[in-house]
């Protein structure tokens, strides 16, 4: 019933998962008055429970993967993962180095890529757009990462999902 | 009725005998339920009594007193020579001295040595009702606390005797009665404060030796100014000759009701009672004690209220009001808290108490019943926190939830009580801000006392909610439950009852909304209402670290406290040029 | 009538908050969100899967926002002020205990900052009543929007009540409470779906409690009224697109003594002017 309404107000999440800042700077300033994304509702929320899209920006470091799996987790479904910046989508300049893992969609199913490097305000705000159709069809299932998913626990009724994300060190 | 007033009086003696030699631990326990409901029946009984009731002794009585008046000073002279203390002999002497005095110029005519006013009524009520509750703890308390059995009776029976004292302190009308009354109180808190016999203890137990023995001096010299201004030894007459020209032996016993009350430059002795086995502190705080201070106050307020000094007073009660809850946001010693919340509620109801209003009375007598349930309720709980869970910060609280949800409902309860709507002390907030806005119009002055209630009341929310911080915080992990055991629970039902049937006297909606608020409320913190919803982690930035909350405090400087210090000193000593000059 | 405008206040609520987020685009010269926006924000929240920490604290938001709706209707039944402001301190506390409930750094920090916060502006609110009282000799709302207006006696508490409605509705310079991407929204951080949106509803109602309170100045002259609640709008919101965040410290500092002063000032106003 009120599925239309989720393209209506989608809420951002952006996280910065290494990145040099130049698409984080990018994000920040389409989400800025000259851009002005607010007139098509969105927000920039900065808690994972209460945002629709995840922006993530940067070749996700080692340090950083655990942490975006964690926050991919504790967004509510129905949910849409944009990579943003060439980084994210391949590690762009980055890739095959010791300390990166080459993309978000090592780690958790990505939606959207938007490329370049830096990403430009309008091909963010394509992106979005585009993210937004994928959210409007999406259906409430958990969605589970791809790597470090611990567990998740049903029992009766309720879903326990405060282990979903695990570490590294439990992997091996 | 006489049987009545003698099985009032003499139940608390009785209860000490009982205790000194009961040895098994069901006699004592049945002792504690048996003087508790007793108690509570005769004082029950007397509230319901409609009329005043004036009791007079004879000329052996009043010699049995002189005798215990100086055996009791020369005692404290003593204690005063063997911790080679100079202010405790000193004061004692001066005391002595005074009393001599006294003696010599005795006034003409008699009068009722006793006499049990509405005032004194309600004040059985929370005395024995509270008190009764109390002593029923300490006897499941004292099974922990290391001491020989016979020091155990023995302070079983301290804290019942001073329940006898305290009954006989609200109803005298003779004041040298209520000197000889006074002075025991200090004489037994000296005693209870100093039970454990460790340095601390001692140390601590001379300061409130001291500390209150001032309060003894300024009684009498207001005896001595009532005896030259108005030739009468006996309350009755003093209210119904006052005039207005002649305030200093009523600004003496005021004085005498700050420093009970540990209000500001004396605040020292009542946290120095932290000490003593908890329930010491829950008779002082709550029933007994301080509660001489709002209770002597209002009990002349009738002479000083819409004078000069009385306005005066009302300031120096707002202004401890505010700096006590102040300081109080930088402990983090819960009986520490407690302790300067009380002293700033007293001060709040010595206050209240000399404002010219039919509604004066019943206003400071439901602060100070209500604050008298809750705080028991509070340092009960303090001690369960200390015998059963070994916590006495506010940081240890930490698994409070998990371990014992129905002791955090009770010390939820108790916070509550004290600054929410619909519970009691809040309610007599409520009235004391309208009582205060309506006597502003009369007197700007207490303009500044009610800024003070304001900002005061607001600071005693944050010092109690601040402190569920470290107590709410849900452990995820399951820890084994503490069953509370019946000798520890009992008494806090009894207050919680208590508080419920007390608001009665405030409306019944009140009783209704409150009752539903804790019956249906609690059980709704901690039981897991299963729903359909996932469960999921709190959000740390993506950090997989556990957040544990601590107390946060505001700080005062040393050198802020002493400049607060020495502007209380000025303010108390103060007083009676003041009431001189009124 | 009292019944009806209770029912509808979160309804008016929301499109005022909707005007707002507006007015601030257009202050900004941007195009700004639809005026249904919140709207949009609430259907979309319904449909999301729902997250939360544990019953306790779900249940308390819930709680959160029907005492505060509570306190409202009772403006709109026009009790006791005294009632409406401790009424409204409750639905605070349910606030703040829930977000002490909950292992969450930023919703223990935005608790401790909005129990300060508490401390700042409660004792103003009281005054102002106060001030009423003194004017009317009655604390009953009704009596107060059946006298004259008050605005001219007392346009000290006035401004205090102006320098506070920052704090209540979370605006610059005075909205450390929620400081949004530095603590992340404080107490609501761990309200997630169908929850979030009775703490969202608890936000916007707060505008109809402030701007309430402010309406009251008008009296019996309900445009003055009006007029004063739409000219206090403007101001907040300027003064919220023109001014950075302070430190709780510094607005409690600010606010405790800058607003307390001027309350104190209009009650001598009241007794003597």
């Amino acid at each position: 019933m009120f599925k239309k309404y989720r393209k209506k107000s989608p809420w951002i999440l952006h996280y910065n998962a290494g990145s040099c800042n130049g698409c984080d700077i990018e994000i920040l300033a389409s989400l800025a008055p000259k851009y002005d994304l607010e007139r098509f509702g969105v927000i920039n929320t900065g808690n994972p429970k209460q945002s629709d899209i995840l922006l993530i920006t940067g070749p996700i470091t080692k340090r950083s993967r655990e942490r975006v799996v964690e926050i991919y987790s504790q967004m509510p479904e129905p949910k849409v993962v944009i990579a943003t910046g060439s980084c994210a989508c391949t590690g762009g300049v980055f890739r095959n180095m010791y300390n990166v893992e080459d993309g978000v969609d090592r780690y958790i199913p990505v939606d959207v890529y938007v490329t370049g490097c830096a990403t430009t305000p309008e091909m963010i705000i394509d992106g979005v757009v585009e993210g937004l159709k994928i959210l409007e069809k999406k259906d409430k299932t958990i969605e589970k990462p791809l790597q470090l998913f611990k567990n998740l626990l049903t029992k009766e009724k309720e879903t326990n999902r405060r282990d979903m994300a695990g570490t590294i060190n439990e992997q091996k | 009725m006489n049987i009545l007033l003698v099985s009032h009086f003499l139940m608390p003696l009785f209860a000490a005998i009982w205790f000194l030699f009961a040895s098994s631990k069901q006699a004592k326990q049945a002792g504690g339920y048996l003087f508790l409901f007793g108690l509570s029946a005769t004082s029950l009984a007397l509230f319901a009594t409609p009329h005043d009731i004036a009791i007079e002794i004879g000329a052996l009585a009043k010699t049995v007193l002189i005798i215990l008046d100086v055996a009791l000073l020369l005692y404290f002279a003593k204690v005063g020579f063997q911790a080679k203390m100079v202010k405790i002999y000193a004061l004692a002497l001066l005391q002595l001295f005074l009393y001599t005095l006294i003696e010599l110029r005795l006034p003409e005519g008699g009068g009722a040595a006793f006499v049990i006013d509405d005032l004194a009524k309600v004040m059985f009520l929370l005395i024995n009702m509270v008190g009764g509750a109390i002593g029923l703890f300490s006897i499941r308390y004292l099974e922990e606390e290391k001491m020989s059995p016979r020091r155990k009776a023995l302070f079983q029976s301290y804290l019942y005797i001073f329940l006898a004292v305290m009954s006989l302190a609200v109803s005298a009308n003779s004041l040298l009665i209520f000197f000889l009354c006074f002075e025991i109180t200090t004489l037994f808190s000296f005693l209870l404060i100093g039970f454990r016999k460790d340095a601390q203890a001692k140390h601590n137990a001379n300061r409130a030796l001291w500390m209150n023995q001032i309060g003894g001096v300024a009684i009498l010299l207001g005896v001595i100014y009532s005896i030259q201004y108005y030739n009468t030894l006996y309350f009755s007459d003093l209210l119904a000759l006052a005039n207005p020209y002649f305030m200093l032996p009523f600004a003496y016993i005021a004085m005498a009701a700050f420093v009970k009350a540990a209000s500001m430059p004396f605040n020292s002795w009542l946290l120095g009672a932290m000490v003593a086995p908890t329930p010491v502190s829950a008779m002082l705080h709550s029933a007994t004690m301080v509660k001489i201070a709002p209770f002597l106050i209002l009990k002349l307020s009738p002479v000083i209220a819409g004078t000069v000094l009385g306005s005066y007073i009302t300031l120096i009660g707002s202004a401890v009001f505010v700096v006590g809850s102040f300081l109080a946001l930088s402990k983090d010693f819960f009986k520490e808290i407690l302790g300067l919340s009380t002293i700033a509620l007293l001060g709040l109801m010595i206050a209240l108490a000399t404002i010219e209003s039919a509604q004066t009375f019943f206003i400071v007598t439901t602060l100070m019943l209500f604050h008298g349930i809750s705080k028991a309720m509070l340092f009960l709980s303090a001690g369960i926190l200390e015998k059963e869970f070994h916590y006495k910060f506010v940081n240890d609280f930490k698994d409070l939830f998990t371990r014992s949800p129905l002791l955090l409902t009770f010390i939820l309860f108790g916070f509550a009580s004290l600054t929410l709507p619909p519970f009691g002390v809040f309610m007599g907030k409520l009235m004391a801000i309208e009582l205060l806005s309506a006597s502003i119009l009369e007197n700007p002055l207490y303009l500044i006392a009610l800024v003070f209630l304001a900002v005061g009341s607001t600071l005693l929310v944050l010092l109690y909610f601040k402190v569920t911080a470290t107590l709410i915080a849900k452990e995820t992990t399951n820890k084994e439950k503490k069953r509370l055991e019946l000798g520890f629970s009992s008494p806090l039902f009894f207050l919680l009852f208590l508080s419920f049937i007390a608001l009665f006297t405030l409306g019944v909606p009140l009783v209704l909304v409150s009752v539903v608020a804790v019956v249906v409320g609690a059980p709704f913190i901690f039981r897991q209402i299963s729903l359909s919803f996932d469960r999921v982690k709190e959000y740390a930035c993506g950090e997989k670290i556990d957040f544990v909350p601590v107390l946060y405090t505001f700080d005062t400087t040393e050198k802020q406290k002493q400049r607060l210090t020495k502007l209380f000193i000025a303010l108390f000593v103060l007083i009676p040029f003041i009431g001189a000059a009124s | 009538m009292s019944l009806l405008l209770t029912l509808l206040a979160p309804i008016f609520a929301t499109l005022l908050y909707g005007f707002e987020r507006v007015l601030k685009a257009k202050m900004q010269r941007r195009v700004g969100p639809p005026m249904l926006q919140p709207f949009y924000d609430m259907f979309k929240l319904a449909d999301k899967r729902v997250f939360i920490v544990h019953s306790f604290h779900a249940w308390l938001g819930v709680l959160h926002f029907l005492l505060l709706w509570l306190s409202i209707g009772a403006i709109m039944y026009g009790v006791h002020l005294l009632f409406v402001i401790f009424m409204h301190l409750f639905a605070l506390i349910t606030l703040v205990i829930a977000g002490f409930s909950v292992r969450s750094v930023f919703s223990h920090v935005g608790a401790n900052r909005e129990l300060i916060a508490l401390v700042v502006y409660e004792p103003i609110l009281i005054l102002i009543a106060v001030s009423f009282f003194l004017s009317l000799g009655s604390f009953e709302i009704s009596q107060i929007l059946s006298s004259d207006p008050l605005i001219y006696s007392m346009p000290l508490g006035f401004l205090a009540l102006l320098m506070i409605i920052p704090i209540k509705l979370k605006k610059s310079p005075f909205d450390s409470v929620e400081a949004h991407q530095e603590i992340v929204g404080g107490v609501e951080i761990e309200y997630s779906g169908l929850f979030y949106e009775f703490i969202y509803g608890a936000k916007v109602l707060e505008y109809v409690f402030i701007y309430a309170f402010v309406f009251l100045f008008g009296g019996n002259n309900y445009l003055l009224g009006a007029i004063l609640v739409a000219l206090s709008f403007l101001v907040i919101n300027l003064v919220d697109n023109s001014t950075a965040r302070v430190k709780y410290q510094d607005m409690s500092r600010i606010v405790l003594i800058g607003a307390t002063l001027l309350a104190t000032l209009n009650i001598l106003g009241v007794l003597y002017v």
